[in-house]
């Protein structure tokens, strides 16, 4: 079997992550921070070293500026919501996925919000002045992916949070596709609010992702509730991560987060992005041998992250992939990847693609194989 | 006492890292009705402690002695005297 489905969640997890998990649930199985005994303290311990490590890899000042979430689409969520208010003016990109789409599209339609979409070149490609020229006096928030989960195509971020700096508008980045697999330095990048997967390439299991919130960003809590802290008070804490983290954590998924994270430390996340570009250079090469496959997004590879998308003439989408897992053993994803904005803007709306991506265990010879059995396919669809 | 468990953590690691004993305890009901957690350390290492901390930028709500209030005392929450202020 070869997995080439890392883009939705990454496969296989390191070792270290399912011990790390197993370690939690055998020996720190109390919720963090409500008791002073062992189980308790234990589990407070690992959620604290998973929060320093992940301040680590992102180049974070202040770790409780790290604020765990289920997922990305929930820390978008709060984002979005938390910032927002009515009247005010929001710009987002022809690219995003439907975690951004889907609140920005309700706070329009309930007509508390207007929000302008910033067009994309077909390579899924943005301007950063198109960006720029989008800016009203009530813009408060630019919401962009860092790199798009359809065509693996990079974003300008440093260029629209400069334009978002000069202009006073909140600047919001999506980083569910480049976290772990692209270096990161929030310190130097300095966005308000920062979102990240914790399932994808940050290697941790499904329930973990995050939002790092930058210093004095103003940000109201989605969900108020217990937070083990404060509790002589009936008002939520406004003191950090706490305002943001209430009720139990995912310790188990936390403690699975912070050893993907560790690993990624020791192994460097440079390391990771040199292998993947190798990676995607040759799978855009095998797949551009192939006449009648379509590949979409820049031809690039120092362009883009390991996410490639492309189809099979007139063969519907599904069916490639299908035809991949049944008969190959290699598993992709097809269809339009909770994304119809980009598929809209790559041309490909409705019918989908086929999506190859690419995690830090992806092998030349996997790429080798998912080319040829591509190959096959075509060969017999002929 | 820190603001949060994050720092209470922050706290420990530092403080264990330059040899303070100590030990992570439920808060007492004489400081604080808050049902988190404190450290506590021994009246001798509490000033270099408190120093280590706010030199790090962790939130300290304050220094309080470890001393239960007598039999009859009030039930509600009084933190006594900062530890710092004390004599000795």
């Amino acid at each position: 079997m070869i997995y080439l489905d890392n883009a939705a969640t990454s496969y296989p997890k390191p070792a270290c992550v399912l011990a790390a998990i197993e370690h939690f649930a055998r020996h720190c199985g109390g919720n963090p921070g409500r008791s002073g005994h062992v189980l308790s303290v234990n589990a407070a311990r690992v959620i604290f070293e998973a929060r320093e490590h992940l301040a680590e890899l992102l180049n974070v000042s202040q770790a409780e500026r790290i604020i765990f979430t289920k997922n990305a689409t929930e820390a978008l969520n709060i984002a979005v919501l938390g910032t927002v208010r009515p009247g005010d003016h929001v710009i987002t990109t022809g690219m995003e996925h439907n975690s951004v789409m889907r609140p920005l599209r309700a706070l329009e339609a309930r007509g508390e919000i207007t929000l302008s979409v910033a067009s994309c070149g077909s390579d899924g490609t943005l301007a950063p002045e198109v960006v720029g020229g989008l800016v009203r006096g009530n813009t408060r928030l630019i919401v962009m992916t860092h790199a798009s989960n359809v065509t693996g195509t990079l974003l300008p971020i440093e260029e629209v949070v400069s334009i978002a700096r000069s202009n006073r508008v909140t600047t919001l980045i999506d980083a569910a596709q480049t976290v772990g697999a692209h270096p990161i330095n929030l310190r130097a990048l300095e966005p308000d609010l920062f979102v990240f997967s914790g399932h994808k390439g940050l290697l941790g299991p499904p329930g973990t992702g995050g939002l790092v919130i930058g210093e004095g960003v103003p940000l109201r809590p989605l969900m108020m509730g217990g937070t083990g802290s404060d509790s002589e008070r009936e008002e939520q804490p406004d003191f950090l991560p706490d305002k943001f983290e209430s009720g139990t954590l995912n310790g188990y998924g936390i403690a699975g987060l912070g050893a993907g994270v560790k690993f990624l430390l020791e192994k460097g996340v440079e390391a990771v992005r040199e292998q993947e570009v190798a990676l995607v250079a040759q799978l855009l090469a095998g797949l551009r041998q192939v006449e009648e496959v379509t590949v979409y997004g820049v031809p690039f590879p120092e362009r883009m992250v390991g996410v490639v998308s492309f189809n099979v003439r007139d063969v519907p989408c599904s069916e490639v992939c299908q035809e991949l897992a049944d008969r190959f053993g290699v598993l992709t994803r097809a269809g339009l990847h909770c994304a119809p904005a980009a598929h809209r803007t790559i041309g490909t709306f409705p019918k989908g693609t086929v999506r190859v991506s690419l995690g830090y265990s992806t092998t030349e010879k996997e790429i080798e194989e998912l080319v040829d059995s591509v190959k096959q396919i075509v060969s017999e669809h002929n | 006492m820190c603001q949060s468990v994050h720092h209470v953590m922050k706290a420990e690691k530092l403080l264990k890292g330059v040899g303070i004993p100590l030990k992570i305890i439920n808060t007492p009901r004489w400081i604080s009705s808050g049902c988190g957690v404190v450290i506590r350390v021994r009246t001798v290492d509490a000033g270099r402690a408190e120093t280590i901390c706010t030199d790090e930028g962790i939130a300290l709500e304050g220094v309080y002695p470890y001393a239960a209030p007598g039999p009859g005392a009030t039930q509600e929450p009084h933190r006594g005297e900062p530890i710092r202020d004390l004599p000795g």
